[in-house]
């Protein structure tokens, strides 16, 4: 595998002009579907923001979503997950790096763009409430999305609102019902169906089960497997829950302080993950099944310094951080077939 | 011997209701009991009933003994003076209960201040050291700045350096790690339990995590609609719950060790 671009990759689209014949992170997968979002050295730096400085969001990511796939991306707040949705999205531009969607570059096609890759891509959020219009309709919220594309008239619309309330394990009764007559469980279910509702090719689910109690997450989670299974879509699943990202995903990708710090199957996160940071996530889940004793960091403060640095953006905190760490990023390589990580550690 | 004794604690908000519902549970001294439950369970509302905190219009039936005290029939003045000293408490974001306009090290002032004479140099000096000892680095930093200029996770802790700074006999705690990530989050637990370890403070945590029940609790208790519906210890509520409300709610966490879902489903 070649690694995925200049150790210190900048922001500047010149660095990516030298890897344009790299597909970036997953080009080794053995599977033959297609490809249907690709993102290639992709990188953010917002200007402004707290410190009056730029913030390094996210910095040289590669990964692909083949059809009828689930990547998950996880990571603690802030290492960019949603800015990697909001950029695919077009709700904000991309600094440098390639974003492909169906073959199509779509990098900062902007607002007046993005209508088109809407029926290609579809989100769905932690908060289903912030998409309702508070006094619009369960079924005028369904039947809007397939007015809006011109996709039927408005008679197939509303016999199609039933179905999609099928689909979602939801009673039709409830279109009837505004979106506070919810619970947050039927309310998730509704957004979620709005987001298939146009037949997209990808979702990008965005800490779309984190808000749920336990049991309706469970539900959900569910339901999104037999969605993808029944229309054959492809998930982007962002979170920050470990054991929910494995359990519905074919592969994990690990992002911490805007980087890719490895990319395994979703099979063998617990007992194969060997990034130094994944490994410290798996040893903060609390687990009803053990009640051992875990060594657990107590200096750490946050990763806004950590983005900054030259070298591993982990090696402030990582327990094996040596020498060159501090002054060399390291590149993602191969591991072995759809194991790659980031790391200068040599033996795992 | 107990530490808290509720008996019979029933609150309501609007007549139709209870929010909690006829709640009994004892607190052995030393100990770290947790609540569990869906969202809406009640399990707030027991934790300000006890503490007194519930709004005005919330009607409050039976009986809470704390240190002997009666917490119901006690003036609102000697609660506040038991707050902070005896009883500290932590929520889940800490920062939203923060002055945004006046720095740490002055609030550390004004909180020391309610409960004994301290001069500006002993607040400094105290509140330095207890924010070293939840690991907070640079605590001099910390105190001169402003609540927006911490982290989550930093004010956080800060929010847990002030509630242990008096050495409380009891902390009660509302989520305090909910929204916090993952790392973080095991921190702050570890940090709790320490304090038990070190200084004997009981606990009483709300949490929808089962994981960290089951990591530090002695006791837990599972709430449902304002009802506690199992009552033990935690290997007992855990590895042997005796409801099957508790059965399913173990049964839907999503567990590292499970089989997965993208697997089993669809
Ligand atoms: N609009 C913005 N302006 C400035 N900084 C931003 C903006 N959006 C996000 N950031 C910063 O980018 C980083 C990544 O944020 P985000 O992608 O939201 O992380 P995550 O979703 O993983 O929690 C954070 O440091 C965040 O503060
Ligand atoms: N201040 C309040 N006024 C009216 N109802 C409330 C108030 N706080 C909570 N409730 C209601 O009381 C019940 C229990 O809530 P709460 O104790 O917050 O549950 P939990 O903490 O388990 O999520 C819920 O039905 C909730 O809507
Ligand atoms: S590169 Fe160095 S600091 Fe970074 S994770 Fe590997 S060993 Fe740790
Ligand atoms: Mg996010
Ligand atoms: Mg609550």
């Amino acid at each position: 595998m070649k690694d995925m671009g200049n150790a210190d990759n900048s922001i500047v689209p010149s660095n990516i002009e030298n890897n344009t014949d790299n597909t970036g992170g997953a080009e080794a997968s053995v599977s033959e579907d297609p490809v249907i979002l690709e993102l290639k050295h992709v990188c953010k730096t917002f200007k402004g923001g707290k410190k009056s400085t730029e913030t390094k969001a996210v910095q040289d990511v590669s990964l692909v979503v083949r059809q009828g796939k689930s990547i998950g991306v996880v990571g603690e707040s802030g290492c960019g997950k949603s800015t990697i949705a909001r950029m695919i999205t077009q709700f904000t531009p991309t600094s440098s790096g390639q974003i492909l969607l169906d073959g199509q570059d779509i990098t900062n096609i902007g607002p007046s763009g993005a209508k088109e890759i809407y029926r290609k891509v579809q989100m769905v959020f932690q908060d289903p409430y912030s998409v309702f219009s508070p006094r619009m309709q369960v079924g005028t919220f369904l039947e809007e999305g397939l007015l809006h594309f011109g996709i039927m008239s408005h008679a197939e619309a509303a016999k199609e609102a039933v179905a999609l309330m099928e689909q979602v394990e939801l009673s039709p009764d409830l279109l009837t019902r505004f979106p506070h007559q919810l619970s947050g469980g039927q309310q998730q279910r509704v957004a979620i169906a709005r987001a298939i509702s146009i037949k997209p090719k990808l979702l990008i689910l965005d800490e779309a089960t984190s808000a749920l109690d336990v049991s309706v997450q469970k539900q959900v989670l569910k339901l999104l497997v037999k969605l993808q299974k029944r229309n054959n879509l492809s998930y982007l699943f962002i979170g920050h829950d470990l054991a929910v990202i494995r359990s519905i995903t074919d592969q994990v990708i690990v992002m911490y302080a805007g980087r890719l710090m490895e990319e395994i199957d979703s099979e063998e996160l617990d007992y194969h993950a060997c990034h130094p940071y994944t490994q410290r996530l798996l040893g903060s889940v609390f687990s009803i099944h053990d009640r051992d004793v875990k060594e657990i960091e107590l200096e750490y403060l946050g990763m806004e310094d950590d983005r900054e640095s030259k070298g591993c953006v982990f090696c402030n905190r990582c327990p094996y951080a040596m020498d060159i760490c501090s002054k060399e990023a390291p590149v993602m390589r191969t591991l072995h077939d759809n194991h790659r990580i980031a790391c200068h550690l040599k033996d795992f | 011997m107990n530490i808290l004794e509720v008996e019979n604690l029933s609150i309501t908000y609007d007549r139709e209701k209870s929010a909690v519902d006829h709640v009994s549970f004892s607190v052995p001294d030393h100990s770290i009991i947790c609540l569990v439950g869906e969202s809406g369970s009640g399990k707030s509302t027991v934790l300000h009933g006890i503490m007194g905190l519930l709004p005005r219009s919330a009607l409050v039936k039976g009986k809470v003994t704390l240190f002997g005290q009666d917490m119901i029939k006690a003036k609102k003045s000697r609660l506040n003076q038991m707050r902070g000293k005896d009883i500290a408490v932590i929520f889940q974001d800490t920062g939203r209960y923060m002055n945004p306009i006046s720095t740490i090290g002055a609030q550390y002032r004004e909180f020391l201040r309610q409960h004994g004479k301290y001069s500006k140099q002993e607040c400094r000096d105290l509140a330095a050291e207890v924010l070293r000892r939840v690991h907070l680095q640079e605590p001099e930093r910390v105190l001169d700045s402003y609540p927006f200029e911490l982290s989550g996770g930093m004010r956080q802790r800060v929010g847990i350096a002030m509630a242990i700074t008096l050495n409380p006999k009891i902390l009660f705690a509302d989520e305090p790690t909910s929204a916090l990530d993952v790392t973080v989050q095991a921190q702050v637990i570890r940090q709790m339990m320490n304090l038990r370890t070190k200084y004997g403070t009981s606990i009483i945590m709300v949490t929808h995590n089962m994981g960290v029940a089951a990591y530090m609790a002695d006791y837990i208790g599972v709430m449902q609609n304002g009802k506690l519906v199992e009552w033990g210890t935690a290997p007992e509520v855990i590895h042997n719950p005796k409801q099957e409300y508790t059965r399913n709610l173990l049964a839907a966490i999503v567990e590292m060790d499970d089989e997965r879902l993208i697997l089993s489903c669809g």
